[in-house]
């Protein structure tokens, strides 16, 4: 999903990085009201870290991977991921080539806002429907993982958009190859959630069905 | 804290290691704007040739080492383009194809040679320092230092949890389950390992995590030489936008 270094005109680059930096300076200012929850949170980074760097090529300088979007989202809550996803992106342009500094902006919006936001949005209305927790955190990664690539196929689709069929038609055209990949790497990732989780709740009495008392605290 | 990294060894060793991070920030960071800003042609192709030479020539990255950065970025960007050459439905390619996948091509390979300028001649605690000096937010600048030092810690880890796997699956395939159980002990160990560097740096009587400003020289010639580049490059791109429009 990570956009790269020289694919996008710099004016989106600096619209993007624009409608991001909000929700990057309401991620840090939540960061530095809970200094004691640091740790999880670097290692929630570290976990989307290391699983947003396994990529495959696809459209338009951009590529194909697990998110980890839900992991951090259920640990550290959507309010922070931007601040999260910030550091991560900067690590991952840095260190590995992966996106850019000069996409930060869009990629923050797909990786930090949009994916942890539909993934917590739906975590609470299948919570609320009387889901299991393991069903709650199954449906809202596949989702999750979903919309951060929906939000790169439309971030692509106003850069680039197709000689015949316009912004709609590059959208359906980048939706489509990332679909090839994503769906099944979405599959596998919302399996992964549910295992990683558990393994974290058995170590540290975090339980997914408590997961909003512990983000409100 | 050393980073072992091929990346982090490099950027440890390479000849500009002493120089001031600001000023290597002002050459690869200037150059990345401009290769984002002014038209492929050919001053993506200039600022690609301008930035290999600061980091063979100037920075002395041996040449297998940064080919082995940049290698992969440039199949990766051939993949990348293709969807903007050929079309499936129907089959066939698209008339201005070739040369828009080739101009969005040739910039992202100039971005990625000025970002390996960089990544390769600056350690990331450098420029955690630099982030700190320009007064951004202390608990972002922790954190990255914290996810930095997690990141390098979890290489020895990720090895040891990767033996333990392969002596427990024996030959059998990896499957979902066993990698999704190592990836969450790595998310547990990281937050205790994270908890113990911090007791460490409370028993030497720092608050928080210790940063460590570099040992480095400024240097005023070369950060006017760096400024100096950029600013003909950008003149040249305007004297000469008739020719090779924006």
């Amino acid at each position: 999903m990570h956009i790269s270094e020289g694919f996008l005109p710099l004016t989106h680059a600096a619209a993007w990085a624009a409608i991001a930096a909000p929700f990057a300076g309401g991620g840090i200012a939540r960061l530095s009201s809970r200094r004691d929850d640091r740790f999880l949170v670097a290692a929630s980074a570290g976990y989307l870290f290391a699983l947003t760097a396994l990529k495959l090529p696809s459209v338009a300088g951009s590529s194909s991977h697990p998110t980890g979007v839900a992991v951090g989202t259920l640990l550290a809550g959507p309010v922070l991921m931007p601040a999260l996803a910030l550091v991560v992106l900067l690590f991952q342009a840095l260190l590995t080539g992966h996106g850019g500094l000069t996409t930060l902006g869009a990629n923050l919006m797909s990786l930090g806002v949009v994916g942890p936001w539909i993934t917590w949005g739906l975590w609470r209305i299948a919570v609320r429907a009387g889901a299991q927790p393991k069903v709650a955190v199954m449906l809202a990664a596949f989702a999750g993982s979903l919309a951060t690539y929906a939000c790169t196929a439309a971030q692509l689709a106003l850069a680039h958009p197709d000689a015949t069929g316009g912004v709609g038609g590059a959208f359906v055209k980048f939706g489509a190859v990332f679909a090839v990949t994503q769906v099944p790497i979405s599959v596998v990732e919302a399996v992964f959630s549910v295992t990683v989780l558990g393994v974290f709740e058995r170590a540290s009495g975090w339980a997914a069905a408590g997961r909003e008392a512990w983000v409100r605290r | 804290m050393h980073d072992h990294s091929p990346i982090g060894h490099l950027a440890y060793s390479n000849r500009w290691r002493e120089r001031s991070p600001e000023e290597k920030l002002a050459l690869g960071g200037g150059l990345l704007l401009l290769a984002s800003l002014l038209p492929a042609l050919p001053w993506s192709l200039i600022i690609f040739i301008v930035s290999a030479t600061a980091a063979l020539a100037g920075a002395r990255i041996p040449g297998r080492a940064w080919l082995r950065f940049l290698a992969p970025q440039a199949i990766f960007f051939t993949a990348a383009v293709a969807p903007l050459v050929f079309t499936v439905s129907p089959l066939g390619w698209y008339a201005d194809g070739v040369p828009r996948a080739a101009g969005l091509w040739l910039r992202g390979l100039a971005c990625a040679s000025c970002l390996s300028l960089l990544s390769l001649t600056t350690p990331v605690p450098d420029l955690l320092a630099v982030l700190g000096r320009a007064k951004a937010p202390a608990a972002l600048v922790e954190l990255a230092f914290l996810v930095y030092r997690l990141a390098v810690s979890s290489f020895a880890l990720l090895d040891r949890l990767r033996l333990g796997l392969d002596l427990r699956l024996a030959g059998k395939r990896l499957t979902v389950a066993a990698a999704s159980h190592s990836a969450g002990n790595l998310l547990v160990r990281g937050i205790d390992s994270a908890r113990r560097l911090e007791r460490g740096a409370a028993i030497r009587g720092v608050e928080g995590f210790l940063l460590l400003p570099p040992e480095t020289r400024r240097s005023a010639p070369f950060l006017a030489a760096a400024i100096g580049l950029e600013v003909a490059l950008l003149l040249g791109a305007v004297l000469f936008r008739r020719s090779f429009p924006w």
